[in-house]
């Protein structure tokens, strides 16, 4: 069964304001029909997409959108800023209604980035909890069998019966959260969670997201970061410019996404002659020989050779090195000085005696200084990739380390200690 | 894998199940979400009370305020109307006389005003959620219809106490009418009201013509002179209004002064459901687009 079917959504905006010439536009339209006896219109978008699908003052911020999203399904939706993603929720979540096309949806839908919609300020916290739930679409009812949990969630219980307007903005958020993150609806959208309240409800903020992905919802989830979104959704929808690049399964449509980012950053590196010293490119050199820029076995020694065009000689260097993984969350970095670089090129290696990382792509980052000066600043292309050897670490779940663990037990005889 | 891509061509073959929304860029010319509301009945509840909360927090004199507005306008009334400008009442004392005009008056325009500002004041809302639009402008004739019966309270205390006094008041059975006409004040408010919001989503003047447009209904719409003074041709004129037969109507079946015929109700009634049918058409079109637009 489908949850979402989008058919053919088109989204057109006209660029510019409403001003004096359009109403001109209504006006004379208005009067051509009447004089006609047809229905007079008011231009829209809509209207003008279809006399001139290119006139320079449109916008197409979706088009031809089609997909399907089966109930159960947890799909994320990626792209860059002005891609259409929030343009397609708007579209989803009802706001507003497509340009062409059609959506049709199986169950209520939500979304957790509707935080504190609805909330009236000179309203008590209490009041505020059902105000909200029932714009959200709740009955009464269940805002009351659901309430205690709500403000339990929040830990707000002792200002329930306070006026929000004496709230802490970190208070109004816990409150607002709570009521949406207990909605329950059949879809439910999740966009670029979540700053909300300080880190330990931030904590309970993630863990509530994992419990709803976990019940089997669908799930329509929007995140800058990857490494996110590999780990909770099955497929993933690719936009670029309003059209769908790829919707498949998530890792081969983040590679591609990925692969195209990569292109992108190398054009951009072309601009930066003129440097006393550029980093050129690297390679990984596993073991005893290899080169290319995959890990294939983690556990062994490796190196990792950076090529360096120098133009004029330097003296009293430092080479930073730095590993992390696609959230830019630091692995590995190290810093080691030496003391000159001759004009010409240069090799710079840093070795290790292993890398036990999880499979997936890895960023490398290297930066040449001079005294505290930078000379150059390497975001590496590619990637570190590390490959799926088939060989899983022992007892591993998750995480970024791949490490072997092992479990003991023991039985101790006599009277446990513990109990 | 490929089967996987994104599909693309015209002719998607959409599965045989139900669905609980289809969102499609065809417009509907006129449809009432009567179930959808029904869905939110709880949520309309709750605004209500929020905005009957909301009005008189921090308020000394709370919702005494409702009661003060109407009364001072017609002392003031009185005083201009009557004590100096010398306008006849036909006979009801001018204080009550002018009281009832409000009554009706302050319920219809508080309809109007509220209603008018339904896009622009809840753009935020509407930005971020779904749920039938219409439950707003609901919502607000219900608020106002709490003021209306604060202030009719206190309208029957002085009509009370004229009636003890001596005037001349004619009750009749024809009050039984009263909640019908207090019912089209309220559709009437609310179908114009959803026109001007609707066109405000595009054009804001019409909002800031609101105010002065009402000042200059009410001027039109006995509430502060009879029907029945006024010259041909204005008097014929009047029927085009749809307040008038209301205000009268209401005198009439109270205090057995005032000239209405049914016909002229009639002919206010039909007008009342065409604005209002046109409200409604023109604010489920704005409803679809207002989040681009405003």
């Amino acid at each position: 069964m489908l949850a979402i079917s989008v058919e053919n959504a088109s989204k057109v905006y006209r660029l510019g304001e409403i001003n004096r010439s359009q109403f001109f536009g209504d006006a004379k339209r208005f009067l051509r029909a009447l004089a006609r006896g047809e229905r007079a219109q008011l231009s829209d978008p809509g209207l003008e997409a279809s006399e001139t699908p290119d006139a320079p003052d449109l916008f197409w911020a979706l088009r031809d959108v089609s997909f399907d999203i089966r109930a159960g399904e947890t799909v994320a939706l990626i792209g860059r800023n002005g891609a259409g993603k929030s343009t397609l929720l708007k579209l989803l979540s009802r706001i507003t209604a497509p340009t062409r096309g059609c959506l049709r949806l199986k169950g209520r839908i939500a979304s957790l980035l509707e935080v504190g919609t609805g909330f009236h300020f000179e309203l008590t916290g209490r009041d505020n909890v059902y105000l909200s739930g029932t714009i959200m679409g709740m009955k009464r009812a269940e805002v009351r069998q659901k309430f205690d949990q709500i403000v339990d969630f929040s830990g707000l219980g002792q200002f329930i019966d306070t006026p929000v307007k004496r709230y802490s903005s970190g208070m109004m958020v816990r409150l607002a959260f709570s009521v949406a993150a207990h909605l329950e609806p059949e879809i439910l959208i999740l966009d670029e969670v979540l700053a909300v309240g300080d880190q330990q409800f931030h904590n309970q903020c993630i863990d509530r997201i994992h419990q709803i992905v976990n019940q089997g919802r669908t799930i329509l989830l929007v995140s800058h970061s990857l490494s996110y979104i590999r780990r909770l959704s099955n497929r993933t929808i690719w936009l670029r410019k309003g059209e769908i690049v790829e919707f498949g399964p998530t890792d081969r449509v983040i590679n591609a996404y990925e692969a195209e980012s990569t292109v992108m950053r190398q054009s951009r590196r072309r601009d930066e002659e003129g440097k006393r010293a550029v980093f050129r490119s690297w390679r990984l050199q596993e073991g005893a020989s290899g080169e290319s820029n995959t890990l294939a076995r983690p556990g062994i020694a490796c190196s990792f050779e950076f090529r360096l065009d120098v133009a004029g000689a330097l003296s009293g260097c430092r080479l930073e090195f730095c590993l992390s993984d696609p959230d830019e969350i630091s692995v590995f970095s190290a810093t080691h000085g030496f003391s000159e670089l001759q004009t010409g090129a240069a090799n710079l290696t840093i070795s290790l005696p292993s890398l036990p990382l999880q499979p997936g792509r890895y960023r490398l980052e290297v930066k040449l200084l001079q005294r505290h000066e930078e000379i150059d600043h390497w975001i590496c292309d590619p990637m570190l990739v590390v490959a799926d050897s088939g060989l899983h670490s022992a007892g591993a779940t998750a995480g970024l380390l791949a490490l072997d663990s092992r479990l003991d037990v023991a039985s101790v005889s006599g009277r446990s200690l513990h109990s | 894998m490929s089967s996987e891509t994104a599909r693309t061509s015209r002719d998607k073959i959409v599965p045989e199940q139900e669905w609980t929304a289809v969102v499609t860029s065809k417009k509907p010319l006129f449809s009432l979400p009567v179930r959808e509301l029904w869905a939110y009945r709880d949520m309309i509840m709750l605004m209500i009370r929020r905005d009957i909360i909301a009005t008189f927090k921090q308020t000394i004199l709370g919702p005494l305020w409702f009661i003060i507005q109407p009364v001072i306008s017609s002392v003031v009334f009185t005083i201009i109307f009557s004590d100096i400008g010398r306008i006849p009442t036909n006979g009801i004392p001018p204080f009550l006389f002018y009281l009832s005009g409000n009554l009706i008056w302050y319920y219809f325009s508080a309809c109007l005003t509220s209603t008018s500002q339904t896009f622009r004041a809840n753009a935020s809302l509407f930005n971020r959620v779904y749920f039938p639009r219409l439950a707003v402008p609901l919502a607000q004739l219900a608020v106002n219809f709490w003021s209306l019966a604060i202030q009719a309270v206190i309208f029957l205390c002085f009509y009370v106490y004229f009636y003890w006094t001596g005037a001349e008041l004619f009750p009749s059975y024809r009050i039984v009418i009263i909640p019908a006409l207090i019912a089209q004040a309220a559709l009437l408010g609310l179908g114009v009201g959803c026109l001007i919001s609707a066109l405000t989503t595009r054009y804001r003047d019409l909002q800031i013509a609101v105010a002065p447009g009402i000042q200059l209904w009410m001027y039109a719409s006995c509430v502060f002179y009879p029907l029945s003074i006024v010259p041909e041709p204005w008097q014929s004129l009047m029927v085009l209004n749809p307040i008038v037969p209301l205000i009268e109507a209401f005198r009439f079946s109270l205090m057995g002064q005032g000239q209405v015929e049914v016909w002229q109700w009639l002919v206010s009634l039909a007008m009342t459901l065409v604005l209002l049918v046109v409200g409604l058409v023109e604010f489920s079109r704005a409803e679809r687009t207002m989040a681009d637009t405003i």
